[in-house]
């Protein structure tokens, strides 16, 4: 009994400076925050724009060897062509904190990406969102909730045979469009860490 | 209380005495393989496994690489007659990968190493292959991996080179939390399958701890975000929050975490907890 009412005072002295630090970005199941950024031609895309439709969001650094491997193996144009084919919409963020548009721009010519490469120098959307490493998927479905958030695929080093990976992103595209709940939801993601401006 | 010592002073030495152990490679992560017998006898035991020695300010991943990067990995290839059993991993540095993104993992030279167990039919020698892959990050990332061929046992510089390594090894490793220590109590939780939980860890030390930090190790499918340590004496606090990964079929109901402390003359110890989340 000593001993609780001891622990029981020391708790109350550290509860002051206590408090856990909550989470930063989205779950899974929230509503995904708007954003307006820049594509890497100065054009502005907002989130908004796409309302009722199902959009995949890919944090990237062109720099990163699992972003740069994803391009060279071509599995991000193939399921980005693959699904915008099927009405969803892609949008690339890049929240490295040393390149903008023109980096953007030059790597979109030089993947040959169709799709809006956005433009996050200062990191407020990849925060926003929790995107910690590059790449980092989020896909949002048509009434606007993030229905999944995680790893593009179950292969890191790039080991496997293409038809032995799970790629999630794939499969949760898949569930949304059945109308059924995306049933892995949440993986971890992996790579390089997200270059945030300090 | 076990004390341990972080590799520095391995360095340049052991680099050069191992040299011929491996093919050099240019790398920003230098692999070298170690094994500690000199003899393979039938039921014997020995050490086997790989000093990776990053270059200056680069860094490579614990078993738990944090909010972001990549785990080390370990391969085996033994000729028959030997068995490896698990990776043992000393205990890692923190760092800051990017504005709040914590990593966890080690910048000084480091042996990864597992026990192996020969068996009555073990050869007088064999061969064996250990796969090292890793992701070396500074402000860029690089994966690098390299593919070492040995057979045992290793002889002159390269076995002293590696018992040198392995005895390094062992002492940089986290030991069972012994009574007499510290009484952890945790408060919050549990952890269901659905939504994050705040929890937190009391330390209520036997004697004054020094500096305190935690290392989580969950597994695949927890999350753990948040992580603060407070110290107040002979109370340290450690508030985290941790969730389940959504429809995850991992059933683990407890997180293995690491508790470090570090003394004023830099000597740290290390102990392996099991926090229950039910």
């Amino acid at each position: 009994m000593l001993k609780m009412m001891k622990t029981m005072t020391l708790i109350s002295i550290l509860a002051v400076a206590g408090g856990a630090a909550a989470g930063p970005g989205v779950d899974v199941g929230d509503n995904a925050p708007g954003f307006t950024l820049e594509d890497a031609a100065g054009h502005e895309v907002s989130l908004g724009d796409f309302k009722g439709k199902v959009v995949v969001l890919e944090w990237t650094n062109p720099d990163c060897p699992f972003v740069k491997r994803h391009y060279q193996e071509n599995s991000m144009n193939k399921l980005a062509s693959a699904y915008s084919d099927s009405g969803v919409v892609w949008l690339t963020i890049n929240s490295t904190n040393y390149m903008d548009a023109a980096a953007n721009a030059s790597f979109a010519k030089k993947e040959d990406i169709g799709w809006p490469v956005l433009v996050d120098q200062d990191g407020a959307v990849g925060h926003a969102y929790g995107a910690v490493t590059t790449p980092h998927m989020f896909i949002i479905d048509t009434k606007g909730i993030v229905v999944y958030e995680g790893a593009i695929d179950d292969d890191p080093r790039g080991n496997m045979e293409a038809g032995a990976r799970t790629n999630y992103v794939a499969n949760a595209l898949n569930d949304v469009a059945a109308g059924q709940s995306v049933s892995t939801p949440e993986t971890k993601p992996y790579g390089c860490s997200v270059k945030y401006a300090k | 209380m076990t004390e341990f010592r972080y590799f520095k002073w391995l360095g340049g030495a052991l680099a050069i005495v191992l040299a011929t152990a491996a093919a050099a490679e240019e790398s920003l992560v230098h692999a070298r393989l170690v094994a500690d017998t000199d003899k393979l006898r039938a039921g014997g035991t020995f050490h086997l496994g790989v000093l990776l020695e990053p270059e200056p300010g680069w860094h490579v991943y614990w078993r738990n690489p944090g909010e972001a990067g990549l785990a080390t990995e370990i391969a085996y290839e033994l000729a028959e007659g030997l068995e490896v059993g698990e990776v043992r991993w000393p205990v890692p540095i923190s760092f800051v990968q990017s504005d709040g993104i914590d990593g966890f993992g080690y910048e000084d030279p480091v042996v990864l190493a597992a026990e192996v167990i020969a068996s009555d039919s073990v050869p007088s020698s064999a061969p064996v292959t250990v796969t090292a892959s890793w992701l070396a990050c500074k402000d860029v990332c690089i994966l690098g991996s390299a593919t070492l061929e040995a057979t045992l046992p290793l002889k002159g510089t390269e076995l002293a080179a590696s018992n040198v390594a392995l005895e390094a090894w062992s002492e940089a490793l986290p030991i069972a939390l012994e009574p007499g220590v510290l009484d952890l109590s945790i408060t919050g939780g549990p952890v269901l399958s659905e939504g994050a939980v705040d929890m937190v860890a009391w330390l209520n030390w036997k004697a004054a701890p020094g500096s305190v930090e935690f290392f989580p190790d969950p597994g695949p499918g927890l999350k753990i975000e948040g992580v603060r340590v407070q110290n107040r004496g002979l109370l340290t606090r450690i508030d985290f929050k941790i969730a389940r990964l959504k429809n995850s079929s991992d059933p683990s109901t407890m997180l293995r975490s690491l508790i470090v402390i570090e003394d004023e003359r830099g000597k740290r110890s290390a102990w392996v907890t099991h926090i229950e989340l039910d």
